[in-house]
């Protein structure tokens, strides 16, 4: 889909020249408009650039047979903007990018957003490492570009917006602050264009004004929610954000039913500036929202007929949808990837045949599908097969101690490569686990590490109900050997009201981030990780990370579940009713005892009262009968 | 003495008389004033231009699997009969569909034959999980809420708003629980009515909730238009339907299921509240549901369903700024009345709900007390009946009621 409309970035100087170009432009004007259809980019001038503005959809799915009867399935949805974005006019034109997402970049100032939900755990050893690694629960990271109202206004904003937009309770990232931090080295910013930083890890990002001439460093907000459920609900208005919904084309396979009756499941959407021209300038940045969804089903109960050793999957069954595939009409591409393994005893057999075939992939173009000829895809493979090494990087976190008082948390990485390998571990750990950080010990190989050895040590101590602990370590691990971190911390008692109303479920503590920067010189050919389709290398409509960048792999360890001490809830009333009773008892005692006089009150055979007012009526009788 | 009680009673004839005359004659000059058929008549057929739903689970954990059953049987009615998304805020206090207890994953059925998905594939939930509490409850009634708040989870209402709201939980006498954690009481609902009344932010309350001793969380409204009905008396329980053997858990309470098969089983554009309040018997709901109508304004056989579970995208033309003081005056007198509702009062619908006469006595009363003629004459009647009777005290005694001397008179 190409909108044919000409908008121009200026960085001119002389008005001579800009009315050569203006001239110019209007001619490409006028000749674009000849033109059906108008190239990306018509020509690059000395202080302009002309070029068309275009919005375009590509819609991709990639199948991976897993070991013991699982499969897995991405799903990718990307939608691009191709315009200057310094101008505010930018934001009024929507044709299939979502205008609520358009709305939020030009609102909160969005240089790059990441939020994903997900439910269940991926298992990194079984199953290698995902394209799109998540932790459970939900995840937000956000550049943001510092505006007028300031950083935490601005992320206010975003995560009340994005809680309304996305039926999710995620305005508690900012109203309880437990899980919202801002690490220095785990995140780097996915997009490249306009970001001026170099690909050194150790540098602010930074965003240069063309129009100012000024550089603008950015802030990064991360928060997670362990705790927040994904359901229907929050795939709704995701789905509604596709040019296609779930109508035609791979959004067909969106059932929620099947959706979410899997091992594995977790929904992203990402937010980047990229650059898709040639040039390092990159005057000309490309918005792309990224919208993923991977799912790991069990197909183990869908037996070959012929083979018992065999699962066959076919996938309008498996997403019970009838109708066949067939591309989205809006879509610009629209393909199915199935990965071949080919150094796997996977016996791997796809009907039918697919469109297009290389080492990695079989591809299926879905333009060449229709509802009158519709795809029907059915795979099947060994069930059984055997991965080809082990997962380079593995991590896993547990807790330690015992009793609701004190407590800790370990934390193992193991290097399982032949190579050293770069790795930053980052933890943000609520206020109401108090770490004692002279506890913290790291060991590679019962070989203590101190201060001077890390590559980047950074902690930071939390504050009492506004911002959790947060630990950040960079490293170097040597080939095959485990690294070990632990840390002590006592458990908070907390305030009535602060506890939720499940507190005797326990607390849910955030997964840690491990950030591997693999080289990919390293990457042996029939290795387990060459055949991991990590960080989207694999789609020809994904920008793909510069070649001289190290690739990062990202690895989250298992969320926790903490008791804390709970009070008896209760006792509020087992008090006021106890403490009612004594003081009762005591000042009525007190008060008859003080108060009350005991007296002989019969004189002779008349009542006659001593109270104040009996005695003033008698003295009034007294006067009015005259005696 | 006789002659002093038929004195009074003439006395009191005459100014009922008088009164009455003053009564109606005001009345009629007003209606000749005000009397905009227009206005009334779209007053009587609903007068709201739009429609909006509460729907509100209070419970937590899986064994109150039902309490989110009876919230999304409501959604689903109120969304097939046209409120979209946007105009409802459902509030969940649990994830049930997706809970690792539902062998059912994504799916909410409130029947054990599991015919009807009530998840579905298209579902907006507005505030779930910890959300849900007493004062974000209270947040949406009073639109009273952070800046930063999105339009999504805002109760978007003005003056022209029908809004049904439905509660679910488990109560007692006088509040209902929110997540096992906290109450809101019957005060703090009646608190908050008064406020939208006060902000405009409704024109007619349906309220329904389904919980033990429910008809007792209406008893403290004091605010105009509201429409209440509770599943259960004070000291009853509200009980489940039935429950499902695969699930294991009750999935439906009687008074929404018997709702729900109201609304499943009519042609819901030709029925009216009377009629589904009609539905509920102690029989079937094992417990007494009760309603309350003093507050509000329309008799309920002559209220359509749809005005509260269905929806209407009426625009309402802004009118011209005399016509806008005319019918501020109105409405003001229209308050009035609601308070002070009185049984003279007489509703003549005809030729289906066209043309509207109204006959009130109570309904137009003056703002000082000395503007108002019935009073200025009862009291001057009050001061000669005062002066007479202390007239006659000493002198009727001696004079008019001596026989000697009414004999004598009648002598000379």
């Amino acid at each position: 889909m190409m909108i044919t409309t000409t908008r121009e970035t200026r960085k001119g100087k002389s008005k001579l020249a800009i009315s050569i170009a203006t001239l110019i432009t209007c001619l490409l004007l006028l000749s674009s408009f000849t033109q059906t259809t108008s190239a990306t980019i018509s020509t690059e001038d000395d202080d302009y650039i002309t070029f068309t503005e275009t919005q375009s959809f590509n819609e991709e799915m990639i199948i991976k047979p897993l070991p013991k009867g699982k499969s897995m399935m991405h799903f990718q949805f990307s939608t691009e903007w191709n315009s200057n974005f310094f101008d505010q006019s930018t934001f009024q034109h929507y044709d299939l990018f979502p205008r609520s997402i358009g709305d939020l970049i030009n609102r909160v100032g969005i240089e790059e957003m990441t939020l994903v939900f997900t439910k269940g755990r991926w298992s990194y050893s079984e199953w290698g490492y995902p394209i799109r690694a998540s932790p459970v629960g939900v995840e937000l990271t956000a550049w943001l570009r510092p505006l007028e109202k300031g950083i935490d206004s601005q992320w206010r904003e975003l995560t009340h917006s994005l809680s309304g937009l996305f039926c999710a309770s995620m305005q508690f990232l900012y109203q309880v602050p437990h899980h919202t931090s801002s690490p220095s080295r785990s995140f780097r910013p996915e997009g490249t264009s306009n970001i001026y930083h170099t690909m050194e890890r150790d540098t602010v990002p930074a965003i240069e004004l063309r129009n100012q001439s000024s550089v603008i460093p950015l802030e990064l907000r991360y928060g997670i929610l362990p705790r927040e459920s994904v359901c229907t609900e929050n795939l709704t208005p995701w789905v509604k954000l596709l040019p296609c919904r779930e109508q035609s084309g791979i959004g067909q396979l969106l059932n929620p039913l099947k959706l979410y009756d899997v091992h594995y499941h977790s929904m992203s959407i990402t937010v980047r500036k990229i650059c898709k021209s040639s040039n390092n300038d990159c005057l000309i940045p490309t918005l792309e929202i990224i919208q993923s969804l991977t799912v790991v089903n069990d197909v183990s109960n869908s037996i070959d007929n012929i083979d018992k050793n065999k699962v066959k999957v076919a996938l309008e069954n498996l997403f019970e949808k009838s109708t066949g595939l067939y591309s989205c009409p809006l879509a610009t591409s629209s393909k199915i990837y199935v990965q071949n393994q080919e150094n796997l005893n996977t016996q791997l057999t796809v009907t039918p045949t697919p469109t297009t075939k290389n080492t990695r992939f079989s591809i299926y173009d879905l333009k060449q599908y229709s509802i009158q000829n519709p795809l029907f895809l059915t795979l099947s493979w060994l069930k059984n097969f055997a991965r080809s090494g082990p997962t380079p990087i593995v991590a896993h976190s547990h807790l330690t101690g015992y009793g609701q008082e004190r407590g800790g948390i370990a934390t193992q990485i193991v290097n399982q490569d032949q190579h050293p390998m770069n790795i930053t571990y980052y933890h943000a750990i609520p206020w109401y686990l108090r770490l004692y950080f002279h506890t913290l010990r790291f060991s590679i190989q019962d070989k203590e590490y101190s201060d001077k050895d890390f590559i980047f040590k950074y902690i930071s101590p939390a504050e009492t109900r506004s911002s959790p602990s947060t630990i950040e370590l960079s490293f170097e691990i040597p080939g095959n050997s485990v690294a070990s971190i632990s840390i002590d911390f006592d458990k908070v008692f907390l305030h009535y009201t602060e506890h939720p109303p499940d507190a005797n479920r326990g607390f849910d503590l955030g997964s840690g981030v491990i950030t591997a920067y693999i080289d990919p010189n390293n990457i042996v050919p029939g290795s387990s990780l060459s055949q991991d389709t990590f960080d989207i290398e694999w789609s020809e409509n994904t920008y793909p990370h510069q070649k001289h960048q190290v690739t990062p792999v990202r690895i989250y360890t298992e969320g926790l579940l903490i008791t804390l001490p709970t009070p008896d809830f209760s006792m509020l009333y087992n008090v006021i009713t106890l403490t009612g009773t004594v003081f009762a008892l005591f000042f009525g005692s007190m008060i008859n005892i003080l108060i009350r006089r005991f007296k002989n009150t019969f004189t002779g055979d008349d009542f006659v009262s001593d109270r104040p007012i009996a005695k003033i009526y008698r003295r009034i009788m007294k006067f009015i009968d005259g005696k | 003495m006789k002659i002093n009680i038929y004195l009074f009673l003439l006395y009191l004839l005459t100014i009922i008389a008088i009164s009455n005359n003053v009564v109606n004659g005001q009345s009629n000059n007003i209606k000749h004033e005000t009397y905009n058929p227009k206005t009334v008549e779209q007053f009587y057929r609903g007068g709201h231009t739009n429609n909006w739903a509460v729907l509100v689970c209070t419970s937590r954990f899986w064994f109150n699997y039902r309490h989110i059953a009876n919230v999304l049987g409501f959604y689903r009615t109120v969304k097939r009969l046209g409120i979209p998304d946007s105009q409802i805020i459902l509030m969940l206090a649990d994830d049930m569909a997706c809970n690792p207890r539902n062998s059912y994953a994504g799916s909410i059925f409130n029947n054990e034959n599991h015919r009807l998905n009530l998840y579905g594939d298209n579902i907006e939930v507005d505030y779930r999980g910890y959300e849900v509490n007493v004062e974000s409850f209270i947040r949406v009634l009073t639109g009273r809420h952070e800046p930063e708040v999105s339009r999504s989870k805002r109760l978007l209402t003005d003056e022209k708003s029908n809004i049904l709201i439905f509660l679910t939980g488990h109560g007692g006498d006088e509040f209902l629980k929110f997540q096992d954690n906290e109450e809101i009481s019957s005060y703090d609902l009646a608190d908050a009515f008064k406020q939208m009344w006060e902000k405009k932010r409704y024109h007619e309350i349906l309220f329904m909730v389904d919980t033990c001793q429910a008809n007792t969380l209406y008893k403290r409204f004091n605010s105009p238009n509201i429409l209440a009905i509770g599943s259960s008396r004070y000291g009853e329980n509200s009980y489940s339907h039935h429950s499902d053997p695969e699930l294991g858990v009750a999935v439906i309470d009687r008074f929404t299921y018997y709702t729900l098969e109201f609304f499943e089983n009519v042609d819901p554009h030709n029925v009216t509240l009377h009629q589904l309040f009609n539905t509920y018997s102690p029989q079937k709901l094992q417990s007494h549901s009760e309603y309350r109508d003093d507050l509000f304004s329309r008799p309920l056989d002559k209220v359509p369903v749809t005005d509260f579970f269905g929806s209407v995208m009426r625009a309402d033309i802004t009118p011209s700024h005399e016509k806008k003081k005319q019918i501020i005056t109105t409405e003001d007198d229209n308050i009035s009345k609601y308070q002070k509702k009185s049984p003279n009062r007489v509703i003549s619908l005809k030729n289906n709900e066209k043309s509207v006469s109204i006959k009130d006595k109570n309904s137009f009363q003056s703002k000082s007390p000395f503007e108002n003629i019935p009073f200025i004459i009862s009291l001057i009647g009050f001061f000669v009946l005062f002066s007479l009777l202390s007239w006659s005290s000493d002198y009727s005694k001696k004079i008019l009621l001596n026989p000697d001397l009414i004999q004598f008179g009648k002598k000379k």
